[in-house]
């Protein structure tokens, strides 16, 4: 790839001090001027990033509050289904998974490989829980009793007319909610095995900050799902 | 700063070895190069070369329309049963007797002209080719903040593609580029054409999204240094703008597109009245997203305007605050004038706070107009193709832009909402504003891209066809449309089809045209001459610091900006033959700045 | 709202030119001068610009360069806070004259003539106040030789159109009155006019074309396949012919049977819409085999069985009652069903009831010996218990 090479960190003049750990070694891509310039970038590409995935959610909240005014009753009647005691736990996982990583940066910054590590294995479950009390405890249930979007649903209780559509919009939001976690599971396992080589230090943690942004919002959220799909009636 | 000055030599030319095979290691080594590389300027040509070949398309898809209105249906009652003679589009599916299914050719065509022009030709158009190619250049950077980043949303783009490919090979869709439900959830049931170019549509906002958060942070971590906000070339600007729009509204379609596919798959019923959920809905997620979009496509439009006029006049742009706030003013406001497409959709009183600030956004516009005319004044104006191009865009988007109040009376959007008469207005706008100015746009930085002249003979044939084909075909639709005649017609009642017949006699003049265009590029590529650095004498640093065509990291030393982009009263342009370009003469007044 | 001065200019051949007919009412005619006062500033400040255009390139060519090109003024604030407030100026009266038409083509008076109008892909159609709909031969659709729905309206009363759809979005479009609105599934929009010109086929002479011809109707929101051809042609007739016609279209042949009534009632009134007669699903109950079984609903009552009375009742006010599926008890059809009464008479009442029972194996036989009887005999049978002082069945109650 000869265009790209000169992209590549190591410009071909640099003398390299091999002792030196890789994260001191990194140099920043040739069109910054130096790691600062890089990280300022990154760090405003992520954020604007992130205000794109909140405005995607913003648009799902939209929705749901207007259908919430056109059927209060299916909205209420489909609410009761959901366990408090599960989105309550989802909601405390999530927390702590937010403390972990922001610990997780802040190793980073410190040069802390190992608790580095740590903290980015403990998010990495987190999320893992998460999913699986959402999938196991909550999705499954609801499968079998046929509380499905629209013409999937063949739940048998008393329903009103509508609930079909409160499911619907439940499962859109806390389904597109899920498959940022699982993003972020894959980012975490990646950041894992990079942290692994060592590639994070003081000089430069772009990637670790970055996750741990897009981890916030994720977090933030559910935050805001959690009391309108399960507490609200 | 850092090393990666240094390699010179075109960012075009193959950095082999000299005698390597051409088919086992020249030919597939240089592919490979394109495949892969996240230079800016590669990526921009592998855009423009995509883009103009889905005008292409969706410029034979408006052929075709076009050739079925010249003459739909001349009805011939033969022995009591209607026969439908002369049906372009049936005809050659075979269907010509069967006004129904040739009905349906027509809608199919029609949906797959406005997608095509609207998602894969026009929002990306200008960003992504001339943008990506230039924005680094204009501001003296070595690339866009994320090459990578930019590599994706070129394959993100390629991908949102297939899926539009695929719909269309299996059939294609009938739904209209707006999607408007419950039509677009019932119609094809059983296919997944419809969700396949839905998807499409997703896709490719991502792509968009990628690309303008690109370039938001390279406009504002990337400029050389000495380059203020207001030293910035106003191309810059337009395309900031543009960037911003995209990043902040393209999530809503995104989730809107979204929440169809699942109204489709799974009958969520959202957008069904049916279950309960509400039709119109789904018109404000969708406008909220597709008029700022429609400022995304014109804004870049406007950018390649500003370069092109003061090269063309060698004068400052009059007023370039104005001209630069304008395009913030236009950026913020879109975001609040989507109602303006539902006057009659329910009859709210919402409507009328929506064509106040509909009026209120056309200020902005009419601004940069008045500026661009300003800036003739006084100056030494060349009549280059791309210049032509340039003056036709004040022709055309005015006519555009103008019929656009007629659109905002809501009295007067009653009569006209639906019929050709919007048509026409956002064909003046989309096709006579951002295509116009992307022509001429690709004209003008044509050395600079490819290192070869073109010849202005061709230019200027193909100009004057396109210019007299584009008012040909969409003044006859004002007409019609004030007259009633309303869109996503497949016929029409007689009255009409003078106007018709115009129109499609309109539409060959412009694949005419554009066909010259062509010819004249593939011929400058082939035997053009070389070009020199500067050949307009602009001040811009894509013109004044690199070469033509540019060398792989674009400037052989970090450029240090030492005059503004339209200095012409005081700084001959660097880089031109000595007394090719001479400086004005000093005014008798004095000159307040 | 009138604003002459401008809109005199030229008014006659631009109107002509650009709405090809002279607006059919005072609100049509309103809404040209708009326009052409719009078209008036548009040309105005068009023609000034191109004019600066093609001087300045004229006079500051660059084979001029020598004698023209000068360093000039490189802003101006005055000048260009002129030309963005100019046109802020200019736009004001535009955007309040739309703001007075829009409200006036929304706000229809108390007294008008209501028309329910339903659209349905691709047809339109006409329901008056007395339940009658449209029967006059259909005219052809000009272009495709297709059908097309004809109705009246009375000539010099305010018209008000209430319109529903039973599928997709369509538009109800009638340009000779430069006013259109959307018709919506599930919801009720709503548009009016007044006529003030009487329809006139009578040759003109001179163009060789009829005087005034029906108004044409478009549908203007795209609903698909023959979406070009979902038109109607719409005449305005005096009041007095306007009540009898409509008093005509109520009544039926004489000739033919109740049974035929019934199935009428079935595709004239709409019904079709919701119900199909072949077990196939829609968005009601199928009547194939209704008659006879024995229903629930979300209302609490189970198991009624559907015979005579019961759809009779259900016919006229259904509103209340959300039927529920028979096997497991969950809804089966979402939406409920508009009230008819006051929309049909005991004749179609009777024809329809005999037409369900028809569709039901067990009963087909009887209704369709029982349906036999032309109209003109069951209005002798009326007569008949009139004179003879039995009651005739109950007609039905008017409108709650
Ligand atoms: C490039 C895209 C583009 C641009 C820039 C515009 C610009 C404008 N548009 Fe357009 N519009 C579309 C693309 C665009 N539009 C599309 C695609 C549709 C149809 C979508 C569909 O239904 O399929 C549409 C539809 C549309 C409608 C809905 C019509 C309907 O469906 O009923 C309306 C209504 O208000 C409208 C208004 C305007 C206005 C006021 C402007 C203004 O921004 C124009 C401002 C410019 C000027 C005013 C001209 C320059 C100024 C002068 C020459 C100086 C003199 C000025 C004055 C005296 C005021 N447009
Ligand atoms: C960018 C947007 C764009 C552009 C450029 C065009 C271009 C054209 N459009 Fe289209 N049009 C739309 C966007 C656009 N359109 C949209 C959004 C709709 C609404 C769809 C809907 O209702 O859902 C629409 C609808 C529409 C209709 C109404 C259909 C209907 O309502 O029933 C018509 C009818 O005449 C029409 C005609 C044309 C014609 C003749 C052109 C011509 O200008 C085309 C000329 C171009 C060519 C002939 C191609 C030539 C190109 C080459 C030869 C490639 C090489 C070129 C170079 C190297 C420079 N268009
Ligand atoms: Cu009905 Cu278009
Ligand atoms: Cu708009």
């Amino acid at each position: 790839m000869s265009s790209s090479h000169a992209h590549s960190a190591h410009p071909p003049s640099a003398v390299e001090d091999l002792s030196k750990p890789l994260h001191e070694r990194y140099h920043a891509a040739s069109h910054f001027k130096d790691r600062e310039h890089e990280f300022d970038s990154v760090k405003m590409g992520v954020w604007l990033f992130l205000a794109t995935e909140i405005l995607l959610f913003s648009g799902m909240f939209c929705a749901y509050f207007i259908f919430r005014l056109m059927h209060p009753e299916a909205f209420i009647g489909g609410g009761h289904h959901l366990e408090v005691k599960w989105g309550l736990i989802n909601t405390i996982v999530l927390l702590m998974s937010s403390y972990w990583v922001a610990a997780a940066v802040r190793h980073a910054q410190t040069g802390n490989q190992k608790w580095l590590q740590i903290n980015i294995i403990l998010t990495f479950f987190a999320g893992a829980a998460f999913l699986f009390i959402k999938f196991f405890f909550e999705y499954w249930h609801k499968i079998q009793v046929g509380l499905l979007p629209g013409k999937f649903y063949h739940y048998t209780g008393h329903a009103d007319p509508y609930e079909p559509m409160w499911w619907g919009v439940y499962w859109g939001a806390t389904g597109i909610h899920a498959s940022h976690v699982i993003v972020g599971m894959g980012l975490f396992a990646w950041l894992y095995f990079r942290s692994r080589k060592g590639h994070f230090g003081p000089g430069h943690y772009n990637a670790v900050e970055g996750v741990g942004l897009y981890w916030h919002i994720v977090d933030i959220v559910w935050i805001f799902l959690f009391p309108l799909l399960y507490l609200i009636h | 700063m850092s090393a990666g000055y240094g390699h010179h030599g075109s960012y075009l030319e193959y950095k082999g070895g000299h005698n390597d095979p051409f088919w086992t290691v020249k030919l597939p080594r240089t592919i490979w190069d394109w495949a892969s590389t996240i230079d800016h300027k590669k990526i921009g040509v592998m855009y423009l070369c995509a883009i103009l070949f889905m005008f292409f398309l969706g410029g034979m898809m408006a052929i075709f329309v076009r050739t079925e209105l010249f003459n739909p249906n001349t009805v011939t009652t033969i022995a009591g049963k209607t026969v439908v003679a002369h049906n372009w589009i049936g005809q050659h599916m075979g269907v010509g007797e069967n006004i129904a299914k040739s009905n349906e050719y027509y809608n199919r065509t029609m949906t797959l002209h406005g997608v095509i022009m609207v998602f894969l030709v026009i929002v990306p158009s200008v960003p992504a080719s001339l943008g990506n190619f230039l924005l680094p250049l204009m501001i003296g950077a070595k690339d866009v903040a994320f090459p990578r980043l930019n590599l994706l949303s070129w394959y993100v783009y390629l991908v949102g593609s297939i899926f539009a490919v695929m719909s269309l090979v299996s059939g294609g869709v009938d739904t209209g580029w707006t999607f408007y439900t419950p039509y677009s959830t019932m119609t094809d049931d059983g296919y997944l054409r419809v969700v396949w170019m839905v998807t499409a549509a997703f896709i490719l906002g991502f792509s968009s999204i990628f690309t303008g958060l690109n370039f938001v942070v390279t406009v504002h971590k990337l400029r050389a240094p000495g380059m203020g906000w207001f030293d910035m070339p106003l191309f810059v600007w337009g395309i900031y703008g543009a960037a911003i729009i995209q990043v902040l509204a393209t999530p809503v379609i995104g989730i809107t597109l979204l929440l169809m596919i699942f109204e489709r798959t799974f009958h969520i019923g959202i957008f069904d009245p049916r279950m309960g959920g509400d039709p119109v809905l789904f018109q404000h997620f969708f406008w909220f997203y597709s008029h700022p979009v429609v400022y995304v496509m014109i804004l870049p439009g406007l950018a390649i305007m500003n370069e092109m006029i003061a090269t063309g006049a060698r004068k400052p742009i009059f007023g370039y605050r104005a001209v630069a706030f304008s395009t913030l003013a236009i950026a913020g406001i879109s975001f609040i004038v989507w109602g303006h497409h539902l006057f009659t959709s329910e009859g709210e009183v919402a409507a009328v706070v929506f064509s106040a600030i509909t009026f209120l956004v056309a200020i902005p516009s009419a601004v940069k107009i008045f500026n661009w005319i300003a800036t003739l004044y006084k100056g030494s104006i060349c009549l280059n193709t791309w210049n032509l191009y340039a003056l036709a865009f004040l022709f055309l988007f005015s006519i555009g832009g103008l019929t656009g109040l007629f659109l905002g009376s809501l009295a007067v959007d009653m009569h006209l909402h639906d019929t050709y008469f919007v048509v026409a207005h956002f064909h003046y706008v989309m096709m006579g504003g951002t295509i116009i100015a992307f022509i001429g746009g690709i004209h003008f930085w044509w050395p600079k891209m490819f290192g070869k002249m073109y010849s202005e003979i061709g230019g200027t044939i193909g100009f004057v066809l396109v210019f007299i084909g584009f008012n040909l075909t969409f003044f006859p639709q004002f007409v019609m449309g004030s007259q009633g005649m309303p869109r996503r017609y497949a016929n029409y009642v007689e009255e009409y089809h003078l106007y018709h017949m115009l129109s499609t006699m309109g539409a060959y003049t412009l694949l005419a045209g554009f066909l010259t265009h062509l010819v004249t590029f593939l011929h400058s590529l082939a035997a053009g001459k070389k070009a020199p650095p500067n050949p307009w004498g602009s001040l811009t640093l894509e013109w004044t610091n690199a070469s033509s065509p540019p060398i792989e990291h674009n400037f052989d030393h970090e450029p240090v900006v030492v005059h503004g982009p339209y200095d012409y009263d005081n700084v001959i342009p660097p880089q031109t033959k000595p007394g090719e370009f001479v400086l004005p003469r000093p005014a008798a007044v004095a000159i307040q700045h | 709202m009138t604003m002459t001065l401008p809109t005199t200019l030229g008014q006659q051949w631009l109107k002509e030119y650009f709405f090809s007919s002279i607006g059919a009412s005072s609100q049509a005619a309103d809404t040209e001068n708009l326009f052409i006062y719009i078209l008036w500033i548009n040309i105005i400040s068009f023609v000034l610009l191109m004019i600066l255009l093609v001087y300045f390139v004229a006079k500051f060519h660059r084979s001029k360069q020598a004698t023209n090109y000068q360093v000039s003024a490189a802003h101006n604030t005055p000048l260009e806070l002129t030309w963005s407030i100019v046109p802020l100026l200019v736009m004001i009266p535009i955007f309040y004259w739309g703001f007075t038409g829009f409200a006036d083509k929304l706000a229809a008076p108390q007294d008008s003539e209501e028309i329910t109008i339903k659209g349905k892909q691709w047809k339109w159609s006409m329901f008056y106040r007395n339940g009658a709909s449209p029967q006059s031969d259909e005219m052809e659709l000009l272009h495709t030789g297709q059908k097309v729905t004809h109705f009246i309206v009375p000539l010099n009363r305010p018209v008000k159109f209430i319109m529903s759809s039973s599928d997709v979005i369509h538009a109800f479009y009638v340009p000779d009155f430069r006013t259109k609105m959307d018709v919506i599934p599930n919801r009720y929009t709503s548009m009016w006019f007044y006529p003030q010109k009487l329809t006139d086929m009578t040759i003109n002479p001179i163009t060789g074309k009829p005087k005034n011809p029906p108004h044409k109707v478009y549908c203007a929101e795209y609903c698909g396949q023959d979406h070009s051809e979902m038109g109607a042609y719409m005449s305005v007739v005096p009041v007095k012919e306007y009540e009898d016609t409509i008093r005509q279209w109520t009544d039926y042949p004489k000739t033919i049977t109740l049974l035929k009534v019934g199935e009428a009632v079935w595709s004239r009134k709409g019904c079709n819409s919701c119900h199909s007669v072949d077990g196939s699903k829609s968005t009601g109950p199928t009547w194939k085999g209704m008659y006879g079984a024995k229903h629930s609903y979300t209302n609490g009552e189970s198991d009624k069985l559907v015979d005579e009375n019961w759809l009779r009742r259900n016919i006229l006010y259904s509103q209340e009652r959300i039927l529920l599926h028979e096997d497991d008890n969950k809804v089966a059809y979402p939406t409920s069903m508009p009230i008819f009464a006051g929309q049909i008479n005991e004749l179609e009442m009777e024809g329809v009831i005999l037409y369900i029972k028809s569709l039901s194996d067990a009963t087909k036989a009887a209704a369709e010996n029982a349906g036999k009887i032309t109209v003109q005999e069951y209005r002798d049978k009326e007569k008949a218990a009139k004179e003879g002082g039995t009651a005739a069945p109950a007609a039905p109650p008017a409108k709650p």
